[in-house]
């Protein structure tokens, strides 16, 4: 299962995607200076490339499905092409308009000395620690144990067949009369396949099943979250050294340096994407702008493709986007938050059981929940609480974020500068927090949170968002008048 | 700092802005803000650092649970230790020196007389420790005769290194012999042992061992992608804690000085949040590059079978590669993977990726007739005294079960076999 790399191909296949969904992305982005122009070259560049690579991977791996309804089967050059007819339309639709996205201000020109000093001296530490993880990436065969158990095998398979041959449960593998696989561990069969088919079309770019470069899309996905939260927060602060700042303290998260060493796994992915949604929601709840509206569904997309919990975060970003869209006030937000909160405690009480046709079965009670394609748990309070004391404050895997988000979550309720500007970064940010406390304090699978084994790779999913979070927090608090992104309409 | 120095000035000028003024007094309270963010990191530093000592040696249970007179330090040169297992080697003035190891082994070996509670705390001067070298620390205790304990030595360059060797539950007890394991390959580079002291608790040592366990390298498990500590689980103190209670005490101090004088306060507060963070982040990049080295040595210049060779399951990689290239039917014929352990364990795992695409059931520890078809392969991993082959009859048996089965392989590994007909119960 070894062969020689095609370095074009691998090229070709790292930034053909990118390019595709750059240019997608620079059309949305564009629809957006209709409401509001970004503010400054740096971010719409950022923004460009940042959204550009998540929304390549998501519009690849559709257009991989597709191939396999049609029934061809899954060639590299076939696929390529496709692509690149995915690209043209995008580049024709601007044709007309390239020089809308031009420097808008705020260049370095108006930097200060020391902001100059900072900038430099965080872009070589950035730089420093891509280096370090690329060259990790470089030399490691297939290390993290859900990778080679779960995410890539299926890979290999659709490689040497040529097309997604179907994975099964072990017991209808037992029963099958065709050719179908099944998976090491006994779910990995139902997980979303958007990473296997990146996997697979970095495999039939690269020529070869296995190659410590087939894990390079995972530094992609991690630099695209740097440009991401580097465009949003210079889009928000009008700070090129403030972003410089934020882009830092993401990328030099340990917990996400590891996920980007050791490539395979779908966390890393999950995080990036949800991320990207909030802050495009974000701005879409500020600007009305559709194009950030496209954005944020289309990261939404994405977080549900690629993993079981990104089902209940994608739907989280789609159930927020539909609430902005409605255009309701904040004080009406707290109230229907309030008869959210009474509903929600009288379903526990009460109970709920719905037999949905076509989706399953829906049934909640103060004992367990069963929801469709999410699973069944039975439901108490677990002591979990030392361990997540000693996840997020006293391991390494977070530097300082836990403690930045707590302190800026007191001054905030303290000075009462309440989150205007990003409320709904805020409320995503929270509510994935949310969610993922919910399901390791109340449900079975709190023993994955005292064993360390899966609670972390949970959080990954909304550090990023609630770091961001905490640092506009920060800079409102502490500058007293940020320059946010305001409607226009 | 952030790019809008002048928000800081505007409010107190009169009529048309002096912007080269401006910009000047900007500058001065930024630098002023700069000097007064750093005092107070300076500061907080003192305080945390304080505190932390001076409660240590409050409330440190290893002092406490000490009797008796102060216990003071038992230190061993290099020459005191004696070869026990190596290829080639010397005594250099007061050091040992192994030139070369056996078959990747060298021990070198002293007698003590020490009371291991008392003495928590070890100092190793070491040199020619290299990507491909580990060390073993191993020793022997009067009330255990025979017994023979050991504590991996986290460490990867060379210089003067500190260990809690309380980290072992097993240092207690009278001590009567330390050795020291070294393992790998030397290459050009002899390994040195230059002195190595057992010490008591003290400030000096208790900082020495938490910089040591800050700074030791821990290197990549299957845990990482899980959870990274940053410090072994029994280490005296995680770092994280210190650094934020380094940046909060400085982040108070400031504010008790905002008040006496005006300061920028955004640039204030990001300093005290900046320079801890950078800290913390510089022991992280510490560990990233140290693992790189090992990495690069591991991995460096091979190829993709020789990468497998070198990763942690070399025989099982080979076994694959035969069972791939010599025994394995056509691809897409069900094989039922079979091991006397719980399914979800790493040989049984690793074994059907590395035989990818071969259509494999991470099945059970024995086959079910009602699951088998003819053409079926089952590939038995390791030892299984349940299931037995009848050669002669040429079937495979369990329990009370047996199925027509050809035998296509046997290896010290596993064994393989095709189902060629109907189970009987």
């Amino acid at each position: 299962m070894t062969e020689s790399v095609s370095f074009l191909g691998l090229v070709t296949a790292l930034f053909l995607p990118w390019v595709m969904g750059a240019a997608w992305a620079r059309l949305l982005l564009s629809l957006s200076l209709q409401a509001q122009p970004l503010s400054s070259f740096s971010s719409s560049i950022t923004l460009v490339l940042g959204y550009g690579y998540l929304l390549g991977v998501l519009l690849l791996t559709l257009l991989m499905r597709l191939w396999a309804i049609s029934g061809l089967s899954q060639s590299f050059v076939g696929i390529a092409a496709g692509v690149a007819v995915l690209t043209v339309i995008p580049v024709v639709l601007q044709l007309s308009q390239f020089r809308a996205m031009a420097p808008a201000g705020g260049g370095v020109t108006s930097l200060t000395v020391l902001a100059r000093v900072v900038i430099a001296i965080l872009a070589l530490l950035i730089l420093w620690r891509l280096v370090t993880l690329y060259q990790e990436i470089m030399l490691r065969p297939l290390f993290p144990w859900d990778a080679w158990m779960n995410w890539d095998p299926k890979a290999m398979v659709w490689y040497h067949f040529g097309e997604l041959t179907p994975w099964v449960s072990p017991s209808d593998w037992l029963k099958s009369e065709s050719l179908v696989y099944t998976a090491g561990a006994g779910n990995a069969w139902r997980y979303p396949e958007t990473v296997p088919l990146l996997q697979l079309w970095m495999k039939l770019g690269a020529g070869t099943a296995e190659a410590p470069a087939l894990q390079l899309p995972w530094l992609l996905a991690l630099i695209s979250l740097g440009l991401v939260v580097f465009g949003h927060v210079r889009l928000l602060t009008a700070s090129t050294a403030a972003s410089c700042v934020a882009a830092y303290l993401v990328l030099s998260l340990p917990y996400l340096n590891v996920h980007t060493a050791l490539g395979g796994y779908s966390d890393l992915w999950v995080a990036a994407a949800f991320t990207g949604g909030a802050l495009a929601l974000n701005v879409f709840h500020n600007t009305r702008s559709l194009g950030w509206l496209a954005l944020a569904a289309a990261m939404a997309v994405l977080c549900m493709t690629l993993k079981i919990p990104g089902l209940v975060l994608g739907g989280l970003l789609l159930g927020l986007a539909v609430l902005s869209a409605t255009g309701i006030s904040t004080k009406l937000l707290v109230g229907l938050a309030g008869i959210a909160g009474v509903l929600a405690a009288a379903v526990l009480v009460i109970g709920v059981d719905i037999t949905m046709p076509g989706i399953g079965r829906l049934e909640i009670s103060a004992d367990q929940i069963d929801v469709p394609y999410i699973g069944r748990y039975s439901l108490n309070v677990h002591p979990v609480g030392a361990a997540f004391v000693e996840t997020l404050l006293e391991m390494i895997q977070w530097n300082l974020m836990w403690y930045l988000v707590a302190v800026m979550l007191v001054v905030v309720i303290v000075t009462r500068q309440w989150p205007v500007d990003s409320l709904y970064l805020s409320m995503a940010s929270w509510l994935g927090l949310a969610f993922i406390v919910a399901v390791y304090v109340f449900t079975d699978r709190y023993r994955f949170a005292l064993d360390f084994t899966q609670v972390n790779r949970a959080l990954i999913y909304v550090v990023p968002a609630l770091l961001v979070t905490s640092l506009l927090a920060f800079w409102r608090v502490s500058t007293g008048a940020p320059d946010l992104v305001r409607p226009t309409s | 700092m952030w790019g809008k120095p002048i928000a800081y000035v505007a409010s107190s000028e009169r009529g048309k802005p002096n912007l080269t003024r401006m910009y000047t007094v900007a500058g001065n309270i930024q630098l002023k803000t700069l000097a007064t963010a750093f005092l107070a990191l300076v500061l907080a530093a003192f305080c945390t650092g304080g505190g932390y000592f001076l409660s240590f040696e409050l409330l440190n249970p290893y002092s406490l649970e000490i009797a008796g007179e102060p216990a003071r330090s038992v230190a061993l040169s290099g020459s005191d230790f004696r070869p026990l297992v190596f290829d080639e080697g010397r005594y250099e003035d007061d050091s040992s020196v192994l030139l070369a190891l056996k078959n990747g082994e060298g021990i070198l070996e002293a007698t003590v007389d020490l009371q291991a509670e008392q003495l928590p705390f070890l100092r190793l001067d070491v040199r020619g420790l290299q990507a491909s070298l580990n060390t073993v620390l191993y020793w022997r205790v009067e009330d255990r005769p025979g017994a023979v304990f050991g504590l991996p030595l986290q460490q990867a360059r060379d210089g003067r290194y500190w260990f809690n060797l309380r980290q072992s539950a097993d240092w207690r007890g009278r001590v009567t012999a330390v050795a020291l394991g070294v393992y790998g390959d030397v290459g050009d580079t002899p390994f040195t042992l230059d002195n190595m002291h057992f010490t008591p608790v003290s400030i000096a040592s208790t900082a020495a061992v938490i910089w040591n366990e800050w700074t030791g390298f821990r290197g990549w498990s299957h845990r990482s992608i899980n959870a990274i500590r940053g410090i072994m689980p029994s280490a005296l103190q995680y770092p994280t804690t210190l650094f934020a209670a380094w940046s909060l005490i400085a982040a108070i101090i400031l504010a008790i000085v905002s008040r006496i004088t005006p300061l920028a306060m955004t640039t204030a507060f990001a300093t005290v949040i900046l320079v801890p963070w950078l800290a913390l982040d510089a022991l992280w990049q510490l560990q990233l590059s140290t693992q790189l080295a090992r990495t690069s040595y591991q991995f460096a210049g091979k190829s993709m079978p020789d990468r497998h060779r070198a990763d942690l399951s070399p025989d099982l990689y080979e076994y694959a590669q035969h069972l791939q290239r010599e025994v394995m039917p056509e691809v897409g014929t069900r094989v039922f993977l079979l091991e006397n352990t719980p399914r979800m364990t790493y040989r049984r795992l690793k074994l059907q990726y590395f035989l990818l695409p071969h259509n494999i059931h991470n099945y059970d520890r024995l086959p079910r007739v009602n699951n088998l078809r003819e053409g079926d392969v089952i590939l038995a991993l390791g030892e299984n005294p349940e299931l037995q082959y009848d050669e002669a009859a040429q079937q495979l048996t369990w329990q009370t079960h047996d199925v027509p089965a050809s035998r296509l392989d046997s290896h010290p590994l596993g064994s393989v076999y095709r189902v060629r007909g109907a189970a009987d119960d």
